[in-house]
C-alpha cells in the first residue's frame, strides 16, 4: 500500500495487469525484459583514510561496489580513468573517494570539477560538502560560475580545495586569468569530468581544446593532474575520454551496483488512417499510460521533447488526477524554471511527495531526484544513449521498473519502434569529437597564445602547430620573437568564442507579437531556408511568420500566426570537391572522403497546405549565396550499376536512397540530424558520375562524414533493410519519402539500386 | 607555403595566396625575419644616443632596422635590454593650476585618499611617492595583456623625474620587470589612477607569467580614482583622467594621441621596428604621469584643508565637504561647506543637504537656519510639488525643537505646517493619479507626532499648574539618535 494514495503500489502487480490488457498490448511492438542484478561488493581499500571510512559508515556504507573500488585503485596507481556505469550506481563516489583521500593526506592539493551545467555543479558541491562535513575536515568546496559574487571569487581562487565549475567558465574566466589562480594550478592534483558523454560534437571538440589549454597551463605551473572521468553509457567511452583529454585512460565498467528487474516497452500508437499512414497522437497515448501509472501510486517520470509538449502533458495529467491527488503532486520540469523552483521539485521527487514529473531532457543529466518507478518517453529522444539515460531514471534496487517508449509519427521514431533490434541489438552511439577541426583548433590556439606565449617545438592538437602560428602571425595577432610567439592584439580572444554554438554567427529570432522577445536562434547555414521573409517558422509547436530578415544584423522579426500551410524553400546547392583525402573501390561504386565547398543559394519558397500537401503558392527569396568549406563523404556509381536506368529512374532512386540515409546516418553518429546533410547528384561535377554526398554542416567539418565513409557498407545495408521491411506500399516519410516526392516507383527503384550495390543481401558479408 | 595554411585561408575566407596586409601595407618578403638568438647580438651599444640604425636591434625585419629613439637610451642588463626615456622637470614647472613643488606639505595626508585608510602609513616625504601609469596592449586584466610602456614619476633632488620603460620586444619583458622590481625599493607609496583594478593587476600578471617574484616590500597603493570619482561623478560626464585634468586641473593637451591608439602604434612598431611611431605614446604617457602628480597635489590640498575653495564650483564644494565628512574629517569638511555658504544664491539649492551635513557634525547652529530656509517661506510654499525636501526640513525642525531645544510649541508649529504640506501633497497625488503611499506614511507619522506633542504640552501645562517639574521633556529625555529616528519608524 502506498501511504499517500492508499493504492496498491507494486509495480510488479501493475505490470502483470497491463500484460493482460489487449487494448494496450496490441500496440506494443516489443517488450524487453532485463533480469534483476545482484550487487557485487569489494572491501574498503585498506589505506582509505579513517575519516572517510567513518563518514561513509555514518551513511551506512561499509563496503564499496566493485567499480568504486576499481576506480579508487586506479587513481591510487596514478592512472587516468573513465567510469561507465548506469544511473544510480554510485558513480560520484568513484571520483570523490580518491580526491578526498588525497586532500586529507595533503591539504595543499587542489581539485577541479567540471560539469556541463551549473545545476549539476551545485548538486555536486552539496553532496561532496555533506561528506566533508561528516568528517569534520577543513576542506572547502566551491562552485565558481557566472553567479559567483565577485567578493567570494578571490577567496575561492586562493582557498578553495575543490573548485566546481563548467567548461565555459574554465574557457573564458579561469584560463585567461590563470595568473590569479596560481594556488590552484600549482597544486592541481585532480581534474574530474563528469557527464563525459555530453561533451560530443562541436561542443565536445571545443571542450577537448579547452582541456589542451588547461594541461598547458598546468605544465607551466609544474602540475600534472590526474583526470577522473565518468560517463553515461556510450559505445566508445575509453576512446572518447582519451580523445577528450589526450591521455591514456583506464576503463572502469564492471558495474557492481544491484538493480531490480527492468522492462522496456515499445509502444506504437494505433493507426487511425491506414491510407495516409496517420497514427493516433503520441501525446494522448503518453498521457493515458502515465495517468494509469500515477493513479496506481507508481512514481513516474514523463519525458517530452519540447517545452510545449511538457506543458501540454502536464496540464492533461494534472486535470486527470486532480480529484485523486493534489495539484502539487504532478509537476513540470524544464529549462526556464527558476533554480529555486527546480530545487523544490527535485526535493519533492526524492521525498516521494511528488508522484509524477513531466520533463524535457533537462532531467536526463545526473541531477539527483532519487530513483523513480516508471518512465514514459513521449517520442524517441534522438539517440540510443539518451533513451537509456532517460530510462535509467526509473529503477530501484530491489523493485521492478518499467519504461515505455511511445513513438511519434516522425520517421526516426517509426524506424526505431519498428526495428527494436536496432535499439537493443547494438551498443549505444559513439560520442564523436573532432578537436582538430581547423577553425575550432585555431580559435583555441589564439586563446592559448593569449594565456602563454607559444614556444617553438611546442605541440597543441594534431595539426602542425607552427603552420597555425605562422598563419596567426600573418593575421597580425601573434608576434614572433626568437623562439616564442606572443599574443599581440588588443582583443580578449576567449570573449568571441563560444563553446556551445555550432556556427559562430547565429541569427536571432525575435517575436514581435507582443513587445519584442527573443525566442530562438538559427545558425547561419539554416537561415536562408528557415527564416527568409514570409517563411512560416515553427517554434515549440507555434507558427510564426517571418516579417523581416535583417541579413547584415542577423536578426529575424517574426509574428505569431495561425495558418494552414507551411513553407518549404528550394535551395540550389552546388557542391564542388576541393581535395580527395581517402578513396576506396566498392562493388559498383567508389567511396570517397575529402574536402568540399558547398554553395547554397535559396531560390524560391513554396507554401504547402498542411495534411494535403498541395502547393498553394510560391514566392522568390532574395538572399546572398552562402559558402561553406567542409569535409564530405560521397559514393559515386559506376556505369554497370546504372545500366538500363533512365535519368528519371535514376533520379528517383538516388532521391529515395538519400532520404533513407539521412534518417539513418544520425543514428550511427550520435549527432543532431541537422549536423549532417545529404545531396544526391545525377551527374556530379566531380567525375560526371551519379553520386550521393554527405557533408558536415560545420565549417571545416567535425568528423561526421569521415565516420560515415568508414561505415559505408553497413549504412547501405541498413538502408536496404529499412526500405524492404517498411510496411508502406510505395514510399512513406519513414522510408524513401512520400510517393509524390520520389514518384510511384521510388521505393522499388531505390531498393533496386541498393541491390545492385550489393547492399540488399542477407545479414553478414561485411565490406 | 603549407597546404594547412592554404586550408586555413580558405576556411577563414581569405582566398588563397598570402594574406593581404592591413590597409594594403606590403611587408618585405611577406615573411617574418628569422629569429636571432641573443648571443648573436653584437656587444656594446649601451647608452648610445644613436641616430640611424642600431646594430643591437638585429631582430627586426630586414630593411626596417630599429632606430633608438632620439629621446631615449638603451639599457642593457644581464636579463635583457629595454629602452629608457627620462625627463627631469624643475619643481617650478607648471602643469595646469599647480606647479610640481605644490605637493610639498600636502603629501602627508595623501594616505587618506582611500576611505579604508586605516593601516595605510602616512606619506613621510614627497620622495617616497612613486607615480605609476602603464600603457598596455589590450583591455581587461587577462594574462595576455602586456604593459609595454611603464611610466614612473618621482621627486628626486630639486626635480620631478618621469622615467619610462619600454618593452622593446616581448622577449625582453622580463628585463623590464626585474628593473621595476629593483627600482621600486626606494619608495613607500605607489600613486595611480585606477591602478588598483587595472595597471597594477596587469603588471602583477606579468610577474607571475615570468615566474619573477613580485617586488619584495609592500608598497602602499594610493589609487586616486575613487576619491576623484566621488568628487566629480556628478559634475563631469566622465571621470577619465583626460577629462579630470582638463575640467578640474586646468591642463590642456595639444596633439595628444588618444590612449586607445597606443597599442595600435606599438604593434606597428613591433612590425616595422620604427620607434619613431612611439614618440607620441611616450608623450601621452609622460603627461599622464605629470597629471597624476597634479591630481595628487589637488587632492592633497583638499585633504590638508588648504585647497583654493574659491575656485571650485558649488557642486564640487558640496561633494568635497561630504567626502571629507564621510572620511571622518569633519573639521576639514567645514571649510568647503563654509565656502559654499558664502555664495548665498548657489547655497540655496544645497540648503537641505547642507543642513543634514551640519546635523551629522552636531552643528545645529548651522543646521537650523538651513532647514528653515529649505522649509520654504510661510505656509503657502510655492515649491509644493518640488517633492519631499522641504517636508523633510519641516520634520527635522519639529524633531529638533521637540528633542533638542525643548520648545514644544515651536515643534508643534512645524509639525502642523508639515501636516498641512502633506495634506496638499496627498491631494496633489490624488489629482495627478500618482501613488500617494509615501505621503500617507508621512502623514501618519506626523499625526502621531502632533498627538504626542499635544500630550507633552498638556503635561507641561499641568506640571506648571501643579508646580512640578516638566516630565519627559527636553533634550535629555532620551538618546537623541533614538528619538530622531522615531518619526520614520
Amino acid at each position: 500500500m502506498n501511504r499517500i494514495t492508499g493504492k496498491t503500489s507494486s509495480v510488479e502487480e501493475w505490470i502483470a495487469r497491463v500484460r493482460k490488457m489487449p487494448d494496450i498490448m496490441e500496440n506494443v511492438t516489443h517488450w524487453h525484459t532485463m533480469p534483476a542484478r545482484e550487487a557485487k561488493y569489494a572491501d574498503m581499500p585498506p589505506e582509505l583514510h579513517p575519516g572517510i571510512r567513518e563518514a561513509l559508515e555514518q551513511k551506512g556504507i561499509r563496503r564499496l561496489y566493485v567499480h568504486q573500488r576499481e576506480a579508487f585503485d586506479a587513481a591510487a596507481a596514478g592512472r587516468h580513468f573513465v567510469v561507465v556505469t548506469p544511473t544510480a550506481s554510485g558513480k560520484t563516489l568513484c571520483y570523490n573517494l580518491p580526491v578526498l583521500q588525497s586532500l586529507l593526506l595533503d591539504p595543499s592539493g587542489r581539485a577541479l570539477y567540471l560539469f556541463p551545467t551549473k545545476a549539476l555543479a551545485q548538486d555536486q558541491v552539496a553532496e561532496l560538502q555533506e561528506l566533508v562535513d561528516r568528517m569534520d575536515a577543513d576542506l572547502k568546496t566551491h562552485t565558481y560560475d557566472g553567479d559567483t559574487p565577485p567578493a567570494v571569487r578571490q577567496t575561492i581562487r586562493h582557498a578553495g580545495h575543490v573548485v566546481v565549475t563548467n567548461p565555459d567558465m574554465l574557457h573564458a574566466a579561469i584560463l585567461p586569468h590563470h595568473t590569479k589562480w596560481v594556488k590552484l594550478f600549482e597544486n592541481l592534483k585532480f581534474v574530474v569530468i563528469d557527464e563525459l558523454h555530453s561533451y560530443r560534437g562541436v561542443f565536445g571538440s571545443h571542450v577537448a581544446n579547452v582541456i589542451r589549454r588547461l594541461k598547458r597551463i598546468c605544465r607551466f605551473y609544474g602540475s600534472s593532474p590526474l583526470f577522473l572521468c565518468a560517463s553515461a553509457t556510450i559505445a566508445n567511452p575509453k576512446e572518447h575520454a582519451e580523445r577528450l583529454i589526450g591521455e591514456e585512460v583506464a576503463l572502469i565498467d564492471n558495474n557492481g551496483a544491484p538493480s531490480g528487474e527492468k522492462h522496456f516497452v515499445f509502444y506504437n500508437p494505433p493507426v487511425v488512417n491506414r491510407q495516409l499512414g496517420i497514427r493516433r497522437s503520441s501525446l494522448l497515448e503518453t498521457q493515458k499510460l502515465a495517468a494509469s501509472l500515477i493513479r496506481n501510486g507508481i512514481q513516474t517520470i514523463v519525458f517530452a521533447r519540447s517545452r510545449v509538449r511538457v506543458e501540454l502533458l502536464l496540464t492533461y495529467l494534472q486535470e486527470l488526477v486532480k480529484h485523486e491527488l493534489g495539484p502539487k503532486s504532478i509537476r513540470g520540469y524544464r529549462g526556464g524554471y527558476l533554480p529555486r523552483q527546480r530545487r523544490e521539485i527535485e526535493r519533492g521527487l526524492r521525498s516521494g511527495e511528488i508522484r509524477g514529473v513531466v520533463s524535457t531532457n533537462a532531467l536526463e543529466l545526473g541531477i539527483d531526484i532519487g530513483q523513480l518507478q516508471a518512465c514514459v518517453m513521449n517520442g524517441y529522444p534522438g539517440s540510443i544513449a539518451s533513451a537509456w539515460q532517460q530510462s535509467g531514471r526509473a529503477g530501484r534496487r530491489l523493485e521492478s521498473s518499467i519504461t515505455f517508449l511511445v513513438a511519434s509519427s516522425n520517421p526516426l521514431d517509426q524506424y526505431i519502434i519498428q526495428n527494436p533490434q536496432f535499439f537493443f541489438g547494438r551498443p549505444p552511439e559513439e560520442a564523436r569529437i573532432h578537436p582538430d577541426n581547423l577553425l575550432i583548433l585555431l580559435d583555441h590556439v589564439k586563446c592559448a597564445a593569449y594565456e602563454l606565449p607559444f614556444e617553438t617545438g611546442e605541440t597543441f592538437g594534431g595539426e602542425p602547430l607552427e603552420d597555425l602560428l605562422e598563419f596567426l602571425a600573418e593575421e597580425r595577432v601573434l608576434h614572433p620573437v626568437r623562439d616564442r610567439w606572443h599574443w599581440m592584439a588588443r582583443s580578449f580572444p576567449a570573449n568571441g568564442i563560444s563553446l556551445r554554438t555550432a556556427a559562430q554567427e547565429n541569427f536571432v529570432i525575435i517575436d514581435v507579437t507582443e513587445g519584442a522577445r527573443v525566442i530562438g536562434e538559427v545558425d547561419r547555414f539554416s537561415a536562408p531556408t528557415l527564416i527568409h521573409e514570409e517563411a512560416i517558422y515553427i517554434h515549440e509547436g507555434e507558427q510564426y511568420q517571418v516579417e523581416k530578415l535583417d541579413y547584415e544584423e542577423k536578426k529575424a522579426w517574426v509574428r505569431r500566426v495561425n495558418v494552414d500551410y507551411y513553407t518549404d524553400a528550394n535551395l540550389a546547392v552546388e557542391l564542388s570537391v576541393l581535395h580527395v583525402d581517402r578513396e576506396r573501390e566498392e562493388r559498383g561504386a567508389s567511396r570517397h572522403f575529402g574536402e568540399v565547398t558547398v554553395n547554397a543559394r535559396p531560390t524560391i519558397f513554396k507554401k504547402i497546405r498542411l495534411r494535403t500537401h498541395e502547393n498553394i503558392g510560391s514566392g522568390p527569396i532574395h538572399l546572398p549565396e552562402e559558402e561553406l568549406h567542409t569535409s564530405a563523404y560521397w559514393f559515386a556509381l559506376n556505369g554497370d550499376v546504372t545500366d538500363g536506368m533512365n535519368p528519371d529512374d535514376l533520379q528517383s532512386a538516388l532521391l529515395g536512397v538519400s532520404n533513407v540515409l539521412v534518417h539513418i546516418a544520425p543514428l550511427y553518429l550520435m549527432c543532431d540530424p541537422f549536423d549532417i546533410r545529404v545531396v544526391p547528384q545525377v551527374k556530379s561535377k566531380f567525375d560526371k558520375k551519379p553520386a550521393i554526398y554527405f557533408y558536415d554542416r560545420y565549417p571545416g567539418g567535425i568528423g561526421l562524414s569521415e565516420r560515415l565513409f568508414e561505415l559505408h557498407g553497413e549504412l547501405l545495408r541498413e538502408a536496404a533493410r529499412v526500405i524492404r521491411t517498411c510496411s508502406c506500399e510505395n514510399g512513406c516519410p519513414a522510408c524513401v519519402g512520400p510517393a509524390d516526392e520520389v514518384g510511384q516507383l521510388g521505393k522499388a527503384r531505390a531498393l533496386e539500386l541498393l541491390r545492385r550495390l550489393g547492399a540488399d543481401e542477407p545479414e553478414g558479408g561485411r565490406t | 607555403m603549407s597546404s594547412l595554411q592554404e586550408r586555413l585561408r580558405r576556411l577563414a575566407g581569405r582566398g588563397s595566396g598570402p594574406a593581404s596586409g592591413r590597409d594594403g601595407e606590403v611587408r618585405a618578403g611577406g615573411e617574418t625575419a628569422p629569429a636571432v638568438g641573443p648571443d648573436e647580438r653584437p656587444a656594446g651599444g649601451a647608452e648610445k644616443p644613436a641616430d640611424g640604425p642600431d646594430p643591437a636591434a638585429d631582430r627586426r625585419p630586414p630593411g626596417a632596422a630599429e632606430a633608438l629613439p632620439s629621446f631615449g637610451r638603451l639599457e642593457e642588463t644581464e636579463d635583457g635590454a629595454f629602452i629608457v626615456r627620462e625627463r627631469r622637470y624643475p619643481l617650478n614647472y607648471g602643469h595646469g593650476l599647480y606647479v610640481l613643488a605644490d605637493l610639498s606639505g600636502r603629501h602627508v595626508r595623501l594616505n587618506r585618499v582611500s576611505r579604508r585608510h586605516a593601516g595605510i602609513r602616512p606619506v613621510a616625504a614627497v620622495q617616497d611617492l612613486l607615480f605609476f601609469d602603464a600603457e598596455t596592449t589590450g583591455l581587461g586584466v587577462g594574462a595576455g595583456n602586456v604593459p609595454f610602456l611603464i611610466g614612473l614619476g618621482f621627486y628626486e633632488g630639486q626635480a620631478f623625474v618621469v622615467r619610462q620603460l619600454l618593452v622593446r620586444d616581448p622577449g625582453d619583458e622580463a628585463a623590464v620587470l626585474l628593473h621595476f622590481r629593483r627600482f621600486v625599493r626606494r619608495f613607500t607609496h605607489l600613486v595611480t589612477y585606477n591602478g588598483k583594478s587595472f595597471d597594477w593587476p596587469v603588471l602583477a600578471n606579468r610577474f607571475v607569467l615570468h615566474r619573477i617574484p613580485p617586488p619584495e616590500h609592500r608598497l602602499e597603493h594610493l589609487d586616486l580614482l575613487p576619491m576623484s570619482r566621488n568628487l566629480w561623478r556628478r559634475s563631469l560626464d566622465s571621470c577619465r583622467l583626460s577629462r579630470v585634468e582638463e575640467e578640474r586641473l586646468g591642463i590642456r593637451r595639444e596633439d595628444d594621441v588618444p590612449g586607445h591608439l597606443a597599442p595600435v602604434l606599438y604593434f606597428q612598431y613591433l612590425e616595422d621596428g620604427d620607434i619613431g611611431v612611439l614618440e607620441p605614446v611616450f608623450r601621452h604617457n609622460e603627461r599622464d604621469v605629470l597629471t597624476l602628480a597634479a591630481l595628487a597635489i589637488h587632492l592633497g590640498a583638499v585633504l590638508s584643508g588648504d585647497a583654493e575653495w574659491d575656485r571650485m564650483e558649488a557642486e564640487d564644494l558640496y561633494r568635497t565637504g561630504m567626502w571629507l565628512l564621510d572620511s571622518d574629517l569633519p573639521d576639514l569638511a567645514e571649510r568647503p561647506f563654509a565656502a559654499l555658504l558664502s555664495r548665498p544664491e548657489e547655497a540655496a539649492r544645497y540648503a537641505a543637504r547642507l543642513a543634514m551635513a551640519y546635523k551629522r557634525m552636531r552643528r545645529y547652529d548651522k543646521a537650523v537656519p538651513l532647514w528653515e530656509k529649505a522649509a520654504g517661506p510661510g505656509t503657502a510654499g510655492p515649491r509644493l510639488a518640488a517633492g519631499t525636501e522641504s517636508l523633510e526640513a519641516l520634520v527635522e525642525l519639529a524633531i529638533y525643537h521637540e528633542h533638542r531645544s525643548g520648545q514644544l510649541a515651536e515643534a508643534l508649529r512645524w509639525t502642523e505646517e508639515a501636516l498641512d504640506r502633506v495634506e496638499r501633497l496627498v491631494s496633489l497625488h490624488a489629482r495627478m493619479g500618482g501613488r500617494a503611499d509615501d505621503a500617507r506614511t508621512w502623514k501618519a507619522e506626523l499625526v502621531r507626532r502632533r498627538n504626542r506633542l499635544l500630550g507633552k504640552l498638556r503635561g507641561e501645562r499641568a506640571g506648571k499648574a501643579g508646580g512640578a517639574e516638566p516630565a519627559g521633556v527636553g533634550p535629555t529625555a532620551a538618546g537623541p539618535e533614538q528619538l530622531e529616528l522615531d518619526w520614520r519608524i
